[in-house]
């Protein structure tokens, strides 16, 4: 197994391992080969062999002779001169007899080098890592011979291995009433969208809909580019050519790459998140069956690691598989996302789905594309492909293309540089067209009816098929068609001019619309002359008495008083100089002298100030109890809803500006008796562990991933560090005799914190 | 005043978003004008503007480009003003302490005076460009430029609330404070013209990026300080750090609270008591309403604005608790004075709001205290402390309140007043208004009328001035209510307002409405070929003090000079020509030669010119308010009523002191070679950027002196100067002027 030049780099350092199949001791110290290149190899050894032993059974034998065992859970660094090597170990135990095993507190050790005299690793499967992974999923199943460190590890493979995926037949998606014309669906309601022959703006409708405000700015996110700068053109040449430059080079089988360079690539087979945001890998895990071909036996997930392991490894170094297929194919997006709209729009997806009528599915083995194509209405849980097959279903492929092709629309205006290039093939597809806009609204008037924006009709040709050169995919500019939020993802499939397009629209949505800034029903209309003088006739009492003395007038109340036209306005003596009032209440009534209640600072969402400040509010948590506006608060039995927590309750905090009795002077006690202070001090370390892990955000271990590298003690880390910091703030709350209280840990917002219960024998400051 | 520290913190966490400008096409922007001067004047804008005094420099030209792209995009903007200070804001002036911004203008003037060329700005992002001396001329401009202003009664903010609401104003360029308002989502903080986008401020995001409820977030604001609550409340007294967003924004999210540790301090409840009165101000900031009332906007009341007309009785329609209704849920707490301050009537506030202002005597009616504190150059010279604090202008001061409280409620007309000064320690001076009888009475005779002149002219007025003229102008009391004394032109209303004012200040004699020495000194005023108005100002000054010494005029003084003989000369000339204006200033963004004495004698003059033009208003206020039967007033619009209050002399404040910092240069120069033309050649390249041609307006400013000089002499005639050195002076310097002319001819 592999194991280190003990002299070279790191004495006192022995590393080994046990593989499974021998369970014996493998030293290999005494291997030295002073040849650099072996060197290396021995250290990717040595370093594959840690990464295969991550998760098993460790014993470390220290310098001093005794034993440690616990699974490994991670290594330290590997590389020269580092002197940091260490091994972390989860669950450590001192080994011995079973009787005196010691168990540590910590769920964690790290064991640095200097005190590692071996590691001896057990059970370590050192074969290729598909192979483990069908073990551990044979392990998981047959509940055979796992450790609880299997349980404990799983990456997203064994994860989502778990499930079993059943094939399903493919049915191609029909609208109910057969008129597969129609827009596949819509976000916003119909006849409004149909109604607005403009672009869609999602924006819009996001904050018409669901209230949400984008604050989506571009110019957040990218330099703004001075077009009136007096070199502009200058750079703008030059910044072609570096373009050209890039774009000339290879794409390195990088398929979305070479799409967006307008090369022309043989995408069949592959979807849009092989091609577009999936992690290359390409372990086959449910399937691991006769179709496991030769290619996929390669461990490129352990090349990749490797690389990045190793000093100078480069990414690109690693090809990246040209052609996974991945055999889960989900909309992650609509899942993983919060954004309510694309969750709605997911939503309404499954729906279409359930309502797919059953009698339609004539066509079993449509192949993928066209479920894609029917354009994120069904999850496309799809048959796996793999290129060998490619050219035997190319036919029913182009047909499906083509019939997804005529039924395909696309957000947003037609760029105009692609308008003569689509007008050829528009001019015969026109006739078609008119045909089915007429039938459409024959047939369907109380449903969307597409505007009838021209149609993008981008020639696609592809190279190993020639069939797909004449083929021809029909995109109707319709904004009515556009709520299938996941059609941009789709639109490669127009290449080689789609990422001009998608660029195109993109920036389209992400225009700052007036809407989203007004807010609907409020954009300003165009001023008119007569709003030009806004302010005349109005804010004037004049004005208003005018009118006023006007109407009497008219009504002839005052009209045959006096002769000469007098308005007599209010005088302004008759002001008196008070304001009215509605209550009779003074201002100060409005304020509550109860303190307030505070939520506990982290349940509520977690912001983290660029600076930390060392500052906890030596104060009590009064029950929930929200500050009235006009009345006194309700006296709440404040021992009923929290007994704990009833000795400080009416205390106003500040116990660090004013004795206590003055406190108790200033705001009466509704438990007078409780008064006395609270004495017991919970011991720091049990409330450190009390924090349900979930609410620690990321900072707990066990977030981290499987191969991460991290030599920080895994631990809580308080969000206080005690020490103190300079910040322009007030810092020094805690006199630095009283030191600073234990970390924070919330409970479950229940309002009741424990930390700062103690605050009066903590800081009192007299 | 924006929420202290809070905007850099928000370009920290990244939560100020940017927009297209095009976005704002055909909206109606309400712009607080406070937050527009302080976004075209940061503190690196025009560094010495307030050390030279005057109008900034580039307004204009800022304007113009900004207006030209509201224009291009069919955006209209409306100025909203902020009007009087609340009791809050009021008594954060009432300290007898230094304030912050007033340590700063000493700070830095420290620092100009000793090192040259110093170009540390006197703003800095909590303390913007004060908009009260350049307001009027502010206003001006807009109305030369057809922009629509209205001036609110009290917070600017809580006015552009109302008229969002109202759907008058599509969106809102202003300071942070409209975070803490209510009913406001956006607010555009900065608009960049050139880069075509705008700022924004969006209230639910920033709430949420911040993580505070909006309770929170006022908590936090009203203790470090706001438009709304200007005081900067230490909430851990202990900690002698300064309160900043930042800190309490942490001490929040850490699990503190603001209101709970305002509830447990140690002060007497002081800081809760502002605390309170802040809140209380915000949430019922009394606004002007549609309809001309003015109202905190929870109250709705729809009494009639007109007085019952058969009894004459006046109506209580203000305080009829039956004409009113809340419009909200929330109730109006009955002690709105505690924290807004004493309520003034609704008409007044009208005339408030479309730019007939007398900040100062209103708020001094309404917090019963007059609050005089250093002016900008942060030194008190002895002319600057008689002008405030003198038997004479207290006298008169006291008068002008009267006049002003006469057509009010009886309960202001008999209110204790006083008068603080806050130049070093406060010290409390009586201020007496309660007159028997109130001096309108003794005024009322004086009634300009005029068949033909619509619109005033101060030069026509001067020389028209005679005895017959006045005793033709004075109207028996008897006969006052005879439609004879109907005024409403423009002409007539500011003419009879200023010439109540000449009578208050004493060129007429009392009760014979006769001219006096002084009287008879404006009919000279009349022939003066430059500015009538500076010289009737010069006159004025020397009215105001009658037993002038030598040294009130020449010290302190910072011109450097070995000649003995005309040192002294060209002091007293510089002096007076920096008072004058120059015409064509280019737009520059000043950042050169400053002084201070020039600075205190211009503040001693400003002064002088804000109290007479505050004379003015109030007669013209109470010409207004109690000009019941004048039909004229209800016919305005308000194009008409601008054009009365623009036509307001002695309204604007004084120039800069640009004109004599160039003479001072000028004779540093001339008093060691006697060469005019090199001295003239030095000042214009030293100049250049200032104006294009500097000896000219040197010049101007020097013919102008001899006019100044003139009046002195015929003053001396009249034994109104006594000061024989001050008179001997003033022709030696004429003489010198004379030569110095003679010889550029």
């Amino acid at each position: 197994m592999a194991s280190r030049n003990q002299g070279h780099r790191r004495s006192g350092s022995k590393v080994g391992s046990e593989p499974c199949d021998t369970s014996s001791e493998n030293d290999l110290a005494s291997d030295t080969v002073q040849d650099s290149v072996s060197l290396k190899h021995m250290d990717e050894r040595l370093l594959y062999g840690l990464l295969k032993s991550i998760g098993r059974r460790a014993v470390v034998t220290l310098n001093t002779g005794s034993k440690i065992s616990g699974i490994l859970y991670t290594v330290g660094d590997l590389h020269e001169n580092s002197t940091t090597f260490s091994v972390c170990i989860k669950y450590p135990l001192v080994e011995g007899s079973a009787s005196d095993r010691t168990v540590y507190k910590s769920e964690y050790m790290i064991i640095y080098d200097k005190d590692i005299a071996m590691i001896k690793f057990e059970h370590v499967d050192m074969r290729p890592l598909e192979i483990t992974e069908t073990a551990t999923v044979s392990a998981e199943t047959s509940e055979s011979d796992t450790t609880s460190a299997i349980h404990q590890f799983k990456t997203d493979i064994a994860i989502s291995s778990a499930r079993h995926f059943k094939e399903h037949a493919l049915k191609r998606w029909m609208p109910d009433d057969g008129n597969d014309d129609q827009p596949l669906e819509s976000l916003g309601d119909s006849k409004e969208n149909s109604n607005r022959s403009s672009h869609w703006n999602q924006f819009e409708t996001n904050e018409r809909k669901f209230g949400i405000h984008s604050t989506f700015d571009e110019t957040l996110y990218t330099t703004k580019i001075s077009k009136n700068g007096p070199d502009f053109q200058k750079r703008l040449k030059e910044a072609e050519k570096i373009a050209h430059e890039i774009e000339s080079q290879g794409t390195h089988g990088n398929v979305h790459l070479a799409e967006e360079r307008g090369l022309q690539v043989d995408d069949s087979g592959m979807d849009e998140e092989d091609k577009y945001s999936g992690v290359f890998r390409d372990a086959p895990v449910a399937s691991a069956g006769p179709e496991r071909d030769s290619a996929l036996l390669h461990p490129k997930g352990d090349k990749i690691l490797m690389g990045l392991l190793k000093n100078g490894a480069h990414f690109s170094d690693v090809k990246p598989a040209v052609s996974g297929d991945n055999p889960i194919l989900r909309q992650r997006a609509a899942y993983y996302h919060n954004d309510p709209a694309v969750i709605y729009s997911s939503a309404i997806n499954r729906a279409a789905v359930k309502t797919e009528p059953t009698e339609v599915s004539s066509d079993p083995k449509t192949s993928p594309a066209s479920v894609a194509g029917s354009s994120s209405v069904s999850p496309p849980s799809t048959v796996p492909k793999r290129p060998s097959v490619k050219a035997s279903s190319r036919q029913p492929d182009i047909k499906a293309l083509k019939e997804f092709s005529a039924h395909l629309k696309l957000p947003g205006d037609v760029p105009k540089d692609i308008l003569p290039v689509i007008s050829k093939t528009h001019e015969q597809k026109e006739q078609s067209e008119k045909g089915r806009e007429n039938q459409k609204q024959r047939t369907a008037s109380a449903r969307t009816t597409p505007s009838t924006a021209p149609a993008i009709v981008a020639a696609k040709e592809t190279v190993t098929a020639p069939v797909t050169a004449s083929s021809s995919i029909a995109a109707s500019t319709a904004a009515s068609a556009s709520g299938t939020p996941s059609l941009p993802a789709s639109v490669p499939l127009a290449s080689p001019l789609s990422p001009r397009y998608s660029r195109q629209s993109s920036s389209q949505r992400h225009r700052r619309s007036p809407i989203s800034f007004f807010g609907p029903d409020k954009v300003p209309a165009e001023i008119d002359n007569s709003k030009r003088n806004i302010l005349n006739g109005k804010f004037s009492i004049l004005v208003k008495a005018k009118i006023e003395y006007e109407k009497a007038e008219n009504s002839k109340e005052i009209k045959n008083l006096k002769a000469n036209v007098i308005i007599r306005i209010e005088r302004p003596f008759a002001t008196a100089p008070t304001w009215p009032s509605t209550s009779e209440k003074s201002y100060t009534s409005f304020f509550s002298r109860q303190p307030e209640w505070v939520p506990p600072p982290m349940s509520r969402k977690m912001y983290f100030p660029t600076q930390p400040v060392p500052m906890l509010a030596p104060q009590t948590m009064p029950p929930p109890m929200m500050m009235p506006t006009d009345a006194p608060p309700p006296i709440i039995d404040r021992g009923q809803l929290s007994p704990q927590r009833s000795p400080q309750m009416g205390q106003p905090f500040l116990s660090n500006s004013r004795s206590n009795s003055n406190n108790m002077q200033r705001s009466p006690l509704p438990h007078p008796q409780q008064q006395p202070l609270p004495q017991q001090q919970p011991p720091p370390q049990q409330m450190r562990m009390q924090g349900p892990p979930a609410q620690m955000g990321g900072m707990q271990m066990g977030a981290m991933s499987q191969y991460q590298f991290v030599f920080q003690q895994p631990q809580f880390i308080p969000l206080y560090s005690p020490g103190p910091m300079p910040v322009n703030g007030p810092i020094p709350f805690y006199p630095p005799a009283a030191g600073m209280p234990p970390p924070m840990m919330p409970n479950n917002g229940g309002g009741s914190r424990r930390n700062s219960r103690n605050h009066s024998t903590h800081y009192n400051r007299q | 005043m924006p929420i202290k520290s809070l905007e850099p913190y928000l370009f920290e966490l990244k939560t100020v978003s940017n927009c297209p400008l095009d976005v704002l096409r055909n909206a109606v922007v309400g712009i607080d004008v406070e937050h527009y001067l302080s976004r075209l004047f940061t503190p690196r804008k025009e560094p010495n503007l307030e050390a030279i005094g005057g109008l900034p420099m580039t307004l204009k030209m800022l304007m113009d480009s900004d207006f030209k792209f509201f224009k291009d995009l069919n955006v209209k903007p409306i100025f909203v003003f902020s009007g009087l200070r609340t009791a809050i804001q009021y008594s954060y002036l009432e300290q007898a302490e230094i304030l912050s911004r007033e340590r700063t203008f000493r700070h830095v003037w420290d620092d100009k005076v000793n090192k040259e060329y110093f170009n540390e700005s006197f703003r800095d992002p909590d303390s913007p460009l004060t908009m009260r001396p350049v307001m009027d001329q502010f206003m001006e401009l807009l109305d030369s430029k057809n922009v629509e202003y209205i001036v609110s009664p009290f917070s600017a903010w809580a006015q552009l609330q109302y008229m969002l609401n109202e759907h008058l104003i599509n969106c809102i360029f202003g300071s942070t404070d409209g975070l803490l308002v209510e009913g406001v989502d956006r607010i555009i903080l900065s608009i960049e013209f050139e880069s075509k986008q705008f700022k924004y401020l969006d209230k639910s995001n920033i709430f949420s990026k911040l993580n505070l409820s909006p309770k929170q977030f006022k908590d936090i604001s009203m203790c470090i300080g706001n438009g709304f609550q200007p005081f900067t409340l230490n909430i851990f007294p202990h900690i002698p750090s300064q309160s900043t967003f930042t800190a309490l924004h942490h001490f929040v999210l850490n699990g503190g609270s603001i209101y709970n540790t305002l509830l447990g301090l140690t002060d007497d409840g002081r800081s809760f008591e502002i605390y309170m009165k802040g809140c209380s101000a915000l949430r019922f900031m009394p606004v002007l309403k549609l309809n001309g009332r003015v109202e905190p906007r929870q109250i709705n009341s729809d009494a009639s604005c007109l007085s019952v007309p058969s009894s004459g009785i006046p109506n209580s329609s203000g305080t009829d608790s039956s004409s009113i209704k809340g419009t909200s849920s929330e109730k109006v707490p009955e002690d709105m004075h505690e924290f807004i301050g004493q309520r003034l009537p609704d008409e007044l506030f009208f005339y408030q709001s479309i730019g007939l202002t007398t900040f100062d005597l209103c708020e001094t009616l309404v917090h019963s205290n007059a609050v005089e504190r250093l002016p900008p150059d942060m030194a008190l010279t002895s002319l600057y402390r008689r002008l405030v604090t003198s038997d004479n202008s207290l006298d008169i001061r006291g008068k002008t309140i009267n006049l002003l409280a006469n057509s009010l409620n009886r309960y202001y007309q008999f209110k204790k007043l006083k008068l603080t000064t806050y130049f070093n320690g406060s010290e409390e001076y009586e201020l007496v208004q309660r007159m028997s009888p109130p001096i309108f009475l003794s005024l009322q005779p004086l009634l300009i009328r005029h068949a033909t002149a619509r619109s005033f002219d101060l030069v026509t007025l001067l020389s028209s001035l005679s005895d017959d003229f006045l005793a033709e102008c004075t109207i028996p009391r008897k006969a006052s209510n005879s439609d004879d004394t109907k005024i409403s032109t423009n002409y007539e209303l500011i003419s009879t307002s200023l010439m109540r004012t000449l009578l208050l200040y004493g060129f007429i004699k009392e009760g014979e409405f006769k001219f006096n020495a002084w009287g008879d000194a404006l009919r000279c005023i009349a022939r003066s070929s430059y500015n009538s108005q500076y010289l009737l100002l010069v006159l004025w000054f020397f009215k105001q003090f009658p037993d002038l010494k030598l040294s009130d005029l020449l010290e302190p003084y910072d011109l450097h000079s070995i000649n003995k003989k005309h040192k002294e000369q060209a002091i007293l000339i510089s002096k007076f020509v920096g008072l004058f204006s120059m015409n064509n200033l280019s737009s520059v963004n000043y950042a050169y030669k400053v002084s201070r004495p020039l600075l205190q004698f211009r503040s001693v003059f400003d002064k002088l010119n804000s109290n007479i033009g505050g004379a003015v208003r109030s007669n013209l206020i109470a010409l207004l308010l109690l000009n019941q039967d004048d039909l004229d007033k209800y016919e305005r619009d308000n194009s008409e009523w601008r054009k009365l209050i623009l036509e307001l002399p002695f309204r604007s404040t004084l120039p800069s002191v640009l004109l004599g910092i160039i003479s001072q240069q000028f004779f540093e120069m001339y008093l060691d070679n006697f060469d005019l033309s090199k001295s003239f050649a030095s000042i214009n390249e030293s100049f250049q950027f200032v104006h294009a041609s500097s000896s000219a307006e040197l010049i101007r400013g020097f013919k102008c002196f001899q006019e100044v000089a003139g009046l002195v002499k015929l003053l001396g005639e009249k034994g109104l100067i006594v000061d024989k050195e001050v008179l001997e002076l003033f022709a030696q310097s004429n003489e010198f002027v004379d030569q110095m002319l003679s010889k550029s001819a």
